[in-house]
C-alpha cells in the first residue's frame, strides 16, 4: 500500500468532519436556540456560487453602530443585548465587548471601520438564500422607494454563544410610505430642496395598533440614516402631552413635516439648509416613531421611515 | 526528450530506413534509445481536467438554484454521497497506477468538496467572513495536491489559496495572515515536485500577497521589499536550476520585471525610494527583516551548491554581486545621510541597471538569443537617453549621445553576428 492510499481516506475523513461540525452546530441552534425576529431593509443581488439571495440590512445593527460610536467601543467581537416586544421582534438594549451571562443576545463582528469611521458591524446572517426568482417576489412585497413598503422580519435562532441562524422570514404587519409632498419637477426653483415630507403608517394586522403623537409630532424623531441616532433639533418635546391614536386594521396615520420650519433644523443653526450640511456628512435621515417621549421602552413598536435626503430623494 | 523531438526523430529514422541509410535493426535500435516518456498524454489529462472542473461547477450551480422543495438533509445527502463515491473511485484507481482518469476524478473530488461547502453555507444562510470557505476548500485541494502530486491539483490549490489570500489582503486589509503560510507551503511543494511554470506562478502569487500584506502594514508601497523578495526568488531560482534552460524558464518573467521595473523606479523615481518598513517594530519591519534573512540564506545556499552550469558561472556570479549591492544599498537606506540619498543613489542604481543590461546582452550573445540581446540593448539606449537628455542643454552634446548610443547598438549587433558565425 503506497502513501497515497493511506492519506486519501484521511483527507476524506477530515473533509467530512469539517462539514459535520458546521452542520451539527447550526442544526443544534435551529433545534434548541431561542427564536426572535429581526427587522430588516433588504435588496436583491445574486451570488455566483450560491444563487439568488436577499441582502439583509438589520435595523438593530444600525442602532448598534451608533451606540458603539457614541461609547467609543472597539472590539472584533461584540454582543448585542436584545429585548423582544409583544410580536417577538428584537430591539437593541445595549452593546458590549464581552458576552453577557444572562439574557438574550446576538454576537456580531466589527473588525474594521468605514469611511465615516463607523464600525463595519456584521452578524454573519446578512444573506438570505432563496430559490432562483423568489428574491424578486420578496422585493415586490417589500415595495419600492416612495411607495408602500413592508419590512421583512427574519426569524432567527440564537445559540448559547450568540451565534444567529436564520430559520425563516415573515413580513411586518405595519406598512409605511415615505415621500416628499412636492414633485421635484414642480418645485418653484429647480435647485431648491423639497420641504414637505410625508410619512404614512398603515396597520395591516388583525389587532389594533396604538400610536402616541401630537401636533408637533413629538412622537417621532429625526435620526441619522446610518446610526439611527437622533439629530439634535431646535425643539423641546420633553413636556409634550401625546395624544393616543388607535389604528384599527386597515387604518392609516399620516405625518407631514415641514422641514423648512425652525423646529426641524439642526440645533444651533438657523440656516434653513442646515440639515443639508448634516445630510452630506451622514448619508441621509430617517424618521422614526418612538412612542411616548418620557417612557421609551425596548418593548415598544419602533417604526422606521425609508431613508431620505434633505436635498431631495427617497431610497 | 520532448514529444515534438521524438516525433521528428521517428519521422527522420523512417526516412533514413526508406532510403537505405540504416537497416531495420538499426532503426529499431535508435528508437529504443529514446523511449516515449510514461504518462505524457497531456491531451487526455486536459480532457479529464476540463471534465472534472466543468462537472464540478455544474453541480455547484445545480445546488445554487436552491430548490425549495428539496429538504436540506436530502441536499446534504446527495452532495456528500457524490463526494464519498468520487473519493472512493479515486482511491481505487490510485491503487493500480497513476492515470489521467484517476487524477481527473481527484480533481472532481476537490470540486465536490467545494460544492459541499457552498451548499452548507447556503442552507444555513451563512455570511460570516466568506474567505473562510475558500480556506477550507483551498487547504483540502492542497492536501490532495501533495498526496496525488499532479499539477492539476496544485493549480486548483493555487487558485483557491490565491482567492483566500487575496480576499484577506485586499478586502479585509490583513497583514501577516495564515493564508501566506499556506501559499508558502504550496510554493515549497511546487519546488520539490512540480513543473517550473507552476513554481513560477506560485512564486508570483506568494510575492503579490506578501507585498499586499506589507502595503496594508506600512501604508506605502514597499518597493524596497519588492527588491529584496525579488532578489530572494532569483537567488532561489539559481539554486534550484539544474541547467541554463531550466532556470531561464523559471526566471524568464521575473528578471525583466526586476531589472526593468524596479531598478527603473530606483534609478529615476526618487520619490519611490521610500522605506518599505520603518525601524519601529511593526509587522512590516519584521517581514522586511525576514526577507533580508532569506536573501542572506539564499546566497549562502548558493555558495555551497556545486557548479551546475559552467558556461553561465560568470553571469550568475555577476548577477548575484549586483543583487547583493542593490540589496545592501536598499537595506541601508534608513541609515544613509539625507545629503547622500539624492543623485548619488540615483547614479548608483543607474549603474546597476546598466550593468544588468550588459550582462543580459552578453548572456544573450553567448546563448544566441536575439530577442534578449535586442531588448536589453534597447533598454540600455533608453536608460542613456532618459538619464542624459535632461542633463545636456547643448545640442552638440545631445547629438554626441545619439551617436554614441547608435554606435554602441551597432557594436552589439556586430558582436552578436560574429558569435553566430563562429558557432556556425
Amino acid at each position: 500500500m503506497n502513501k497515497a492510499q493511506i492519506w486519501l481516506p484521511v483527507v476524506l475523513v477530515a473533509q467530512l468532519l469539517i462539514l459535520a461540525t458546521i452542520v451539527s452546530k447550526h442544526e443544534n441552534i435551529m433545534a434548541n436556540g431561542e427564536v426572535v425576529y429581526l427587522r430588516t431593509m433588504p435588496v436583491d443581488p445574486r451570488d455566483i456560487f450560491r444563487g439568488d439571495y436577499v441582502v439583509l440590512d438589520y435595523e438593530l445593527v444600525h442602532r448598534a453602530k451608533g451606540l458603539m460610536q457614541e461609547n467609543n467601543l472597539r472590539a472584533d467581537n461584540v454582543y448585542l443585548n436584545l429585548r423582544t416586544n409583544q410580536r417577538d421582534v428584537a430591539n437593541l438594549v445595549s452593546v458590549d465587548s464581552t458576552a453577557p451571562t444572562l439574557g438574550l443576545f446576538v454576537r456580531g463582528f466589527a473588525s474594521a471601520f468605514d469611511h465615516s469611521y463607523l464600525p463595519k458591524l456584521q452578524l454573519g446572517i446578512e444573506k438570505y438564500f432563496v430559490e432562483q426568482g423568489a428574491g424578486k417576489e420578496l422585493e415586490a412585497i417589500r415595495g419600492e422607494a416612495q411607495s408602500w413598503q413592508t419590512p421583512l422580519e427574519m426569524r432567527v435562532a440564537l445559540g448559547s454563544d450568540g451565534t444567529p441562524v436564520i430559520t425563516g422570514h415573515r413580513f411586518s404587519p405595519i406598512r409605511t410610505r415615505t415621500r416628499f409632498a412636492e414633485q421635484e419637477d414642480a418645485l418653484a426653483q429647480p435647485d431648491a430642496p423639497p420641504q414637505h415630507l410625508e410619512f404614512s403608517i398603515e396597520n395591516s394586522r388583525l389587532a389594533p395598533l396604538t400610536l402616541f403623537d401630537d401636533q408637533a409630532h413629538c412622537g417621532f424623531a429625526l435620526v441619522h440614516a446610518e446610526t439611527l441616532r437622533p439629530v439634535a433639533l431646535n425643539r423641546n418635546c420633553s413636556k409634550a402631552v401625546l395624544k393616543r391614536i388607535e389604528l384599527f386594521p386597515g387604518d392609516r396615520y399620516q405625518v407631514e413635516i415641514d422641514l423648512s420650519q425652525l423646529q426641524w433644523q439642526a440645533k444651533g443653526q438657523s440656516d434653513p439648509l442646515s440639515l443639508a450640511e448634516v445630510d452630506r456628512a451622514w448619508n441621509g435621515f430617517r424618521l422614526v416613531y418612538q412612542g411616548q417621549v418620557d417612557t421609551p421602552t425596548a418593548d415598544a413598536e419602533q417604526i422606521l421611515s425609508a431613508r431620505f435626503f434633505r436635498r431631495g430623494g427617497v431610497d | 526528450m520532448k514529444n515534438a523531438h521524438l516525433r521528428w526523430l521517428q519521422q527522420q529514422a523512417a526516412e533514413w530506413r526508406g532510403k537505405g541509410i540504416i537497416s531495420e535493426q538499426q532503426h529499431q535500435a535508435i528508437l529504443a534509445l529514446y523511449p516515449e516518456p510514461a504518462n505524457n498524454n497531456w491531451g487526455q489529462w486536459l480532457i479529464y481536467a476540463f471534465a472534472a472542473v466543468i462537472l464540478g461547477l455544474g453541480i455547484v450551480l445545480f445546488f445554487a438554484y436552491n430548490w425549495q422543495d428539496m429538504h436540506r438533509y436530502l441536499k446534504l445527502l446527495v452532495v456528500l454521497t457524490a463526494t464519498c463515491s468520487v473519493a472512493t473511485a479515486t482511491w481505487f484507481l490510485q491503487r493500480k497506477s497513476t492515470s489521467p482518469l484517476a487524477d481527473g476524478l481527484g480533481l472532481l473530488w476537490s470540486m465536490l468538496f467545494g460544492a459541499a461547502i457552498w451548499l452548507v453555507s447556503q442552507i444555513y444562510h451563512m455570511d460570516e467572513h466568506y474567505p473562510n470557505f475558500f480556506m477550507l476548500w483551498g487547504l483540502s485541494a492542497l492536501a490532495l495536491a501533495i498526496i496525488l502530486k499532479h499539477w492539476m491539483h496544485s493549480l486548483l490549490a493555487l487558485l483557491l489559496l490565491a482567492v483566500w489570500a487575496g480576499a484577506e489582503m485586499w478586502e479585509y486589509n490583513a497583514t501577516l495572515h495564515p493564508a501566506l503560510a499556506a501559499l508558502l507551503a504550496l510554493y515549497v511543494f511546487c519546488w520539490r515536485s512540480q513543473p517550473g511554470w507552476l513554481l513560477l506562478l506560485s512564486a508570483y502569487t506568494s510575492l503579490l500577497m506578501l507585498l499586499s500584506g506589507l502595503y496594508n502594514a506600512s501604508g506605502v508601497f514597499p518597493e524596497m521589499v519588492v527588491l529584496a523578495t525579488s532578489s530572494l526568488l532569483i537567488c532561489l531560482g539559481y539554486a534550484k536550476g539544474t541547467s541554463a534552460s531550466q532556470y531561464q524558464l523559471r526566471l524568464g518573467l521575473l528578471y525583466p520585471a526586476y531589472t526593468v521595473v524596479l531598478l527603473w523606479l530606483l534609478a529615476f523615481g526618487f520619490d519611490a525610494k521610500q522605506l518599505g518598513w520603518s525601524t519601529e517594530e511593526t509587522p512590516a519591519h519584521w517581514l522586511g527583516l525576514l526577507a533580508c534573512a532569506a536573501v542572506v540564506s539564499a546566497f549562502a545556499t548558493l555558495l555551497m551548491l556545486p557548479d551546475q552550469c559552467k558556461n553561465s558561472r560568470l553571469e550568475r556570479s555577476a548577477h548575484l554581486v549586483l543583487l547583493a549591492i542593490s540589496n545592501a544599498l536598499v537595506l541601508s537606506l534608513a541609515y544613509i545621510p539625507r545629503w547622500l540619498s539624492g543623485q548619488v543613489l540615483d547614479m548608483l542604481f543607474i549603474l546597476i541597471l546598466v550593468a544588468h543590461c550588459m550582462l543580459f546582452i552578453r548572456q544573450g550573445n553567448r546563448q544566441q538569443r536575439g530577442l534578449m540581446v535586442g531588448c536589453f540593448a534597447l533598454l540600455l539606449a533608453i536608460v542613456v537617453f532618459v538619464r542624459f537628455m535632461d542633463l545636456f542643454d547643448n545640442l552638440l552634446l545631445r547629438s554626441l549621445a545619439f551617436v554614441l548610443v547608435g554606435l554602441g547598438l551597432f557594436l552589439v549587433g556586430w558582436y552578436y553576428q560574429r558569435n553566430k558565425d563562429v558557432k556556425a
